[in-house]
């Protein structure tokens, strides 16, 4: 089955690989800060959508990407190479959106935002577009630590290990915080059962 | 049928995501192929998995990211800017909290600080005062059209007066105005004569009113920086001093007094006049309006008048004896067409510049230049003109008169015509038998002989070659001087001479064929002493 083969190339990334980033974190932290743009180019797509996937929205992707790049510049020094860089990264983007919400948050006590989120409305033709929109609002009403690692599974396709690493918590805890999300996710999008063929 | 658990629907979940171990997922797989709820179950989230996946789709790629990121790098003091952010808040608050502090504890600070600005400009304005009167040379007659026309000459050159009035309310006001052409009036001429007044009481008189004059002087103030000082106490002096010469007036000549005057400014009570007029001059009120280019106040300012009037006597001799210094100075004139070759020590006299005076106003600009003494003598221009005599050339014309007959013969006969000198007069008669053409062609021809041209190199007066260059040549009619050839003048009058004697030649010619004798003049001449 090929839900096994994938499986079975998620181990093998597993181990902790020699891979160019390394060798271009050793060439920054020895003073050669020309490669800084080069691994910016490479992660800056995943980075961005992460941001994008755990905000919701597209409006601040950019500013917080970049907070999380000069966040890196600055503490790369501090990389021991015990895990993946790509893991070291996507921990500092889940962090930095988890404050950024979290001072979204505190603002909008004193600022009440416009675009409050809306109730789920039944309408009786929905087309494929519609569809869309409803699921992402159905995801958007989860509560983010089921969130986040839902989306990161089934978006970004990472493993339960990587996602238990980005959000620091057990394995155990992101498959059934995964299989909670889609339990959620059915009970909201139940009006809509016929044309979801939920 | 068994009801499937949490924990089953969570492993569903996991070998959906291929989490699952390989015993693990077995075990779901024959689940899932034998129970129709596992089946069920497995496709719901299965549905709900796809559904999530394809709920997002990728955000656009970033231009130009990893530039933004690099600038901001190195630029990059994202903290430092955090910091900055709250600055002017903190520096606002910082800022209020002081204000609050020094205002709880020193509570007139601010009103401190607004009378000292006052009182810097007030005495920026009050610099320097000085009356304006005393320059304006005040005559008896103007004090005296003070007291009836209410209105004293500021500046006599552009007609500015003072006025005193009342308004419709009956307040009083002041006012600064330019009154166009004053003729003189001789008003207190007019008074004296009309109160015939004999001549101890013309004096009284004057001395009344010269007394007010050195009053009024104080009274008006100005300074460089536009401030006009003006004391409100002007109109009460305006008062007393009609009321004084009314006063003394009705006790001069009564009758004339009943004749002259008003209804309503008779029986005026000697007493209290005097009363009044020393009340006037002794309330020393400071208190001037001060009307300046920013603002209009009252303050308190006292004028020592006499110290004032000592202190000009004395500038004003200092300035004559000035005056006289000035007169040796003499200035080398050293003609240097290149500016920068000037060095220190052909600086201007300091004392020039003192004495060098500009007056702008809306009416005229008036530029005020000390004498320049230059060595050697300027030639004086007017000497010019006497070589030409021009001024005498009338009353040398003036004796001579000429009458000459309406009635000229041609044909002969009688010819009488007067001369007169001034002295005689002396009448000629002439009995021509025809006109004696060749005598007057000779003492014409002797006339244009002896004709000496003056022409404009001859009249002394030679255009130097500064002169020639400037513009100044243009306008002496610089047509007829560039186009004036004396040589060529001289050719042409000699060539109408000669014309003239050949056409003279021709007549008597043809007189001659006429047998007609021409007589000499001196034969004919008759003179008659009148």
């Amino acid at each position: 089955m090929n839900i096994r083969k994938n499986k079975e190339i998620l181990e093998y990334s597993k181990v902790p690989d020699t891979d160019d980033d390394f060798s271009l974190i050793k060439r920054f932290n020895e003073g050669d800060e020309s490669i800084f743009p080069g691994l910016v180019r490479k992660h800056k797509e995943k980075v961005r959508n992460i941001i994008y996937l755990t905000l919701g929205n597209i409006n601040s992707v950019d500013d917080l990407a970049q907070e999380v790049f000069i966040a890196v510049y600055k503490n790369l020094s501090h990389f021991r190479f015990e895990c993946r860089f790509t893991t070291w990264l996507y921990r500092i983007t889940v962090n930095k959106c988890k404050d950024h919400r979290r001072k979204m948050k505190i603002r909008n006590v004193f600022i009440p935002l416009k675009e409050t989120e809306e109730d789920l409305k039944y309408s009786p033709d929905i087309d494929s577009g519609e569809i869309q929109d409803i699921v992402k609002k159905a995801i958007s009403k989860l509560p983010e630590k089921l969130r986040i690692p839902l989306l990161l599974k089934d978006i970004e396709g990472f493993s339960y290990q990587e996602i238990a690493e980005f959000v620091e918590c057990e394995i155990g805890t992101v498959k059934s915080r995964i299989f909670r999300a889609r339990e959620s996710l059915r009970e909201l999008l139940k009006p809509f059962e016929k044309e979801l063929m939920v | 049928m068994k009801k499937i658990t949490q924990k089953e629907l969570e492993l569903i979940s996991a070998y959906l995501d291929g989490e699952l171990s390989d015993e693990e997922a077995e075990e779901i797989e024959k689940k899932i192929n034998e129970s129709a709820e596992f089946k069920s179950e497995y496709d719901k989230l299965k549905r709900i998995q796809t559904l999530t996946s394809s709920a997002y789709s990728k955000i656009p790629e970033s231009e130009y990211f990893e530039t933004r990121v690099m600038q901001k790098v190195h630029s990059g003091n994202s903290t430092k800017l955090k910091v900055r952010r709250w600055i002017p808040i903190v520096g606002i608050t910082a800022l209020t909290l002081a204000l609050m502090l020094i205002l709880k504890f020193n509570p007139g600070v601010l009103d401190e600080l607004v009378e000292q600005q006052k009182t810097t400009l007030a005495g920026f304005y009050k610099e320097n005062l000085q009356p304006l009167l005393f320059a304006a040379n005040l005559t008896n007659e103007d004090i005296f059209n003070f007291a009836f026309n209410k209105q004293l000459p500021l500046d006599k050159s552009r007609n500015q007066f003072i006025r005193l009035g009342t308004d419709s309310t009956g307040r009083e006001y002041f006012e600064i105005k330019e009154i166009p052409e004053t003729k003189p009036e001789n008003n207190l001429q007019r008074f004296v004569s009309a109160m015939d007044l004999n001549e101890r009481q013309k004096d009284q008189v004057d001395s009344i009113i010269s007394s007010y004059a050195n009053e009024l002087e104080s009274q008006i103030l100005i300074n460089e920086n536009s401030t006009v000082a003006i004391n409100p106490n002007l109109w009460n002096y305006n008062k007393a001093l009609v009321a004084d010469l009314l006063a003394f007036a009705e006790k001069s000549n009564k009758k004339q007094y009943v004749k002259m005057v008003p209804v309503s400014y008779r029986n005026i009570n000697q007493l209290k006049v005097v009363h009044a007029v020393n009340e006037v001059k002794n309330s020393n009120n400071n208190n001037y309006i001060f009307v300046t280019p920013d603002t209009v106040f009252s303050e308190k300012y006292s004028f020592d008048k006499d110290q004032y009037k000592k202190e000009m006597e004395k500038m004003q001799k200092d300035l004559k004896e000035a005056k006289k210094e000035l007169k040796n100075i003499q200035f080398n004139f050293d003609f240097k067409a290149d500016s920068s070759k000037y060095n220190s020590q052909n600086k201007i006299d300091s004392t020039w510049i003192k004495n060098f005076q500009i007056m702008i106003d809306s009416n005229f600009t008036r530029i005020n230049i000390p004498r320049i003494t230059v060595n050697p003598k300027m030639p004086n221009f007017d000497s010019i003109f006497t070589s030409l005599h021009l001024e005498k050339l009338p009353e040398m014309m003036k004796d001579f008169s000429f009458e000459m007959p309406k009635n000229f013969p041609n044909k002969g006969g009688e010819f009488k015509f007067k001369f007169g000198d001034g002295d005689s007069t002396r009448s000629f008669k002439i009995n021509v038998p025809s006109v004696n053409v060749d005598s007057i062609i000779r003492v014409n021809m002797k006339m244009l002989d002896t004709l000496d041209l003056k022409l404009p190199q001859n009249f002394n007066f030679n255009l130097d070659s500064l002169l020639q260059k400037s513009n100044y040549y243009k306008y002496m009619d610089s047509d007829t001087l560039k186009k004036f050839d004396s040589k060529k003048f001289k050719e042409q009058m000699k060539k109408a001479q000669k014309e003239m004697k050949k056409e003279m030649e021709k007549m008597r010619k043809e007189l001659k064929k006429n047998k007609v004798k021409p007589p000499s003049l001196e034969e004919k001449l008759d003179t008659v002493k009148t």
